[in-house]
């Protein structure tokens, strides 16, 4: 019977112990990233992108395994910010991690970037959340704008009845400056005549679409089957490979904006030397969240209200390209038109 | 760095309810309930729910989330509870993955994998010690009412069914009643547990439910002790922090993820070796008593 006490206690015993033994406090940012489970890939090129950011740096990087999970990170970032009292940290990868550690990094005045969730409810949690993945807003006020730009003033719009499709229809709503006509279908949709009817009555200028692979592939082979042959738009969504290559010749033409994530600088070249790979876009934005907090640091300290106000006022051009915050700490990219051509995405001013 | 700690035994308590109810059908009853996860996930998406749509104080939201967990149980129960061993396990075992798909799909309601993120924590209990207080009492009153349960007349029966059911039936005992009482109240405490869960971390999706949840529970189980509140109780904390103090013993980065599961397999491994029937186990899954 003392045995299972002394088993249990001692688990417990090794936890405070261990806890009470740090106490000193160098420049320190701590990294939540998923380092175990199924999406350690992420957590991988997270943490490549940070290891290259932080050489020769006088800065501590503590990580922390969240597993991409909400309970774990949750006791990840209290661990980062109560045991090794660190106020600026970079993570998650997942957007659910992501969503159940921001509200606490906000409560108590933690700077959090997250490199690579794409959920949009993110940077609206607080002024101390960032993040420096892409974000969709971008790339539909380029459409809204490409789109008054060729004259199109009626233009009709086709997307998904779910939080997604709604998310991206307000946007383009409040950017597109002309008569817009939205039809809105079910997700994953066994049929998309009603809709495309309704918008071939109406002739408009072009479409844009906002769909989901599968309800992609239906509206464009429904839309040669009714002979609607109008100027398509849409989203990077396009860019996805099985969509690509079910599409055929069917996507030929479609224009899109996509983030301006090139790659570039001494990242890349630092990175295939020391990986012997392409970066993934992930490491190009961790070793850009890195830097941006780093820069931060240097020149206005380690008080997080301080670096929130540095950030919202930046401009910075690093590996993953140009990027900003807007008041919601959102990043903003400069977006560049795209166009499907032969099942491949190409650079729409050089497809001209 | 008290709410560090605050957090481990917030979740240490969360966990033990879960663990001491499943060990009710499982380690009392012998029914290998692997529904257990799909219960929690139900009374988190029902509390969650409450509060975000109707704005239903916590109250309520627990209150229904436990009460509907509940009859999902019973729900379940009447085409389960006719099989035994191995068929129970794979049917509720079923039961889980369809809750999970429901979750996943029926987007207009749970918003699918997009997840629910913002629950309000209740208004009383909204720092980190009063929550902690709130989940430990719960803690309490599930560990009470449990012990009642397995100690009464009632509770004999149960293990009764355990060690064997068709005896227990030639004895006039309605089997098949009882497997459905404890299923329902097991699920009831797994309700509360789900809805403490969502207020807490304050975001949930389907994967916080899914097969690992299931998988931690039944190792909590099994550790502690099959058929033993105490045995519940310890499994489950003991499997929250013993993580824990492989992050502070200083491992190199690249070994961060990996490093800790290892290790942390590898003690697992240890305890079960070193007590197969678990840490205050009377009862082993083969069925023999020690």
């Amino acid at each position: 019977m003392k045995n299972k006490y002394i088993l249990i206690l001692s688990a417990i015993a090794i936890v405070f112990i261990s806890g009470c033994a740090e106490n000193r406090e160098p420049l320190k940012i701590g990294v939540i990233a998923p380092l175990s489970g199924p999406d350690t890939i992420w957590g991988e090129r997270m943490q490549q992108g940070i290891d290259l950011a932080s050489q020769g740096k006088d800065i501590e990087v503590r990580y922390e395994d969240g597993v991409c999970k909400p309970q774990e990170s949750v006791t990840a970032i209290r661990k980062l910010m109560e045991i090794d009292n660190i106020t600026i940290i970079i993570g998650e990868a997942c957007s659910s991690a992501t969503l159940a550690i921001a509200p606490i990094a906000q409560e108590n005045g933690v700077i959090l970037v997250s490199p690579s969730s794409t959920d949009p409810r993110i940077p609206k949690i607080g002024n101390f959340i960032f993040r420096t993945w892409y974000s969709n807003t971008a790339e539909i006020e380029g459409l809204a704008d490409f789109l008054e730009a060729s004259n199109y003033s009626k233009v009709a719009l086709l997307y998904t009845l779910n939080e997604w499709g709604e998310n991206r229809k307000s946007t383009l709503v409040s950017s597109f400056n002309g008569t817009l006509i939205s039809e809105g279908h079910e997700k994953d949709a066994a049929d998309m005549r009603t809709p495309l009817i309704k918008i071939r009555q109406k002739n408009p200028d072009a479409i844009v679409i906002f769909g989901y692979t599968n309800d992609m592939l239906l509206a464009l082979k429904q839309m040669k089957e009714l002979n609607i042959s109008k100027p398509l738009f849409t989203t990077t969504t396009v860019e996805d490979p099985t969509f690509l290559e079910l599409s055929g010749n069917l996507s030929d033409g479609i224009i899109y904006f996509s983030p301006d994530i090139k790659i570039s600088g001494s990242f890349r070249s630092d990175y295939m030397e020391k990986y012997g790979k392409e970066p993934h876009q992930t490491a190009a934005t961790s070793y850009d969240s890195f830097n941006i907090l780093y820069d931060a640091i240097m020149s206005v300290g380690p008080d997080s209200r301080k670096i929130a106000e540095y950030m919202e006022n930046l401009n910075y051009s690093g590996a993953s390209g140009e990027l900003s915050f807007d008041n919601d700490g959102d990043v903003r990219r400069a977006v560049i038109a795209k166009i499907i051509k032969n099942q491949k995405p190409e650079n729409y001013g050089d497809a001209q | 760095m008290f709410p560090y700690f605050e957090n481990l035994i917030i979740l240490g308590s969360i966990f033990s309810i879960l663990s001491v109810s499943l060990n009710l059908t499982m380690g009392y009853t012998g029914l290998f309930n692997l529904g257990h996860a799909a219960f929690f996930a139900i009374g988190a998406y029902v509390s969650a729910l409450l509060a975000l749509g109707l704005g239903m104080p916590f109250w309520v939201c627990i209150i229904a989330a436990a009460l509907f967990a509940a009859l999902f149980g019973f729900l379940l129960g009447f085409p389960t509870l006719r099989l035994r061993g191995d068929y129970l396990a794979l049917g509720t075992l079923g039961f889980a993955f369809i809750v999970e798909a429901v979750l996943k799909n029926w987007t207009d309601v749970t918003r699918g994998p997009l997840g629910l993120p913002g629950i309000p924590r209740p208004e009383l209990f909204s720092s980190i010690e009063m929550y902690m207080l709130l989940a430990l009492v719960f803690l309490a009153a599930t560990i009470l009412i449990t012990h009642r349960i397995v100690n009464s007349p009632f509770g004999r029966v149960l293990k009764s069914i355990r060690e064997d059911e068709t005896a227990a039936q030639t004895l006039g005992k309605n089997t098949v009643r009882y497997k459905m009482i404890v299923l329902t109240t097991s699920a009831f405490f797994a309700g509360i547990a789900g809805s403490l869960y969502a207020h807490y971390i304050t975001f949930i999706d389907p994967t916080s439910f899914s097969l690992p949840v299931l998988i931690l529970l039944l190792s909590a189980v099994i550790i502690g002790g099959l058929g033993n509140i105490r045995g519940a109780v310890a499994g489950a904390f003991l499997l929250i922090l013993l993580p824990e103090p492989l992050r502070f013993i200083g491992l190199p980065s690249n070994l961060v993820g990996a490093g800790r599961q290892m290790i942390y397999a590898v003690l697992v491994l240890v305890i079960l070796l070193k007590r197969p029937q678990g840490i205050f186990g009377e009862h082993n899954l083969r069925g023999k008593r020690k």
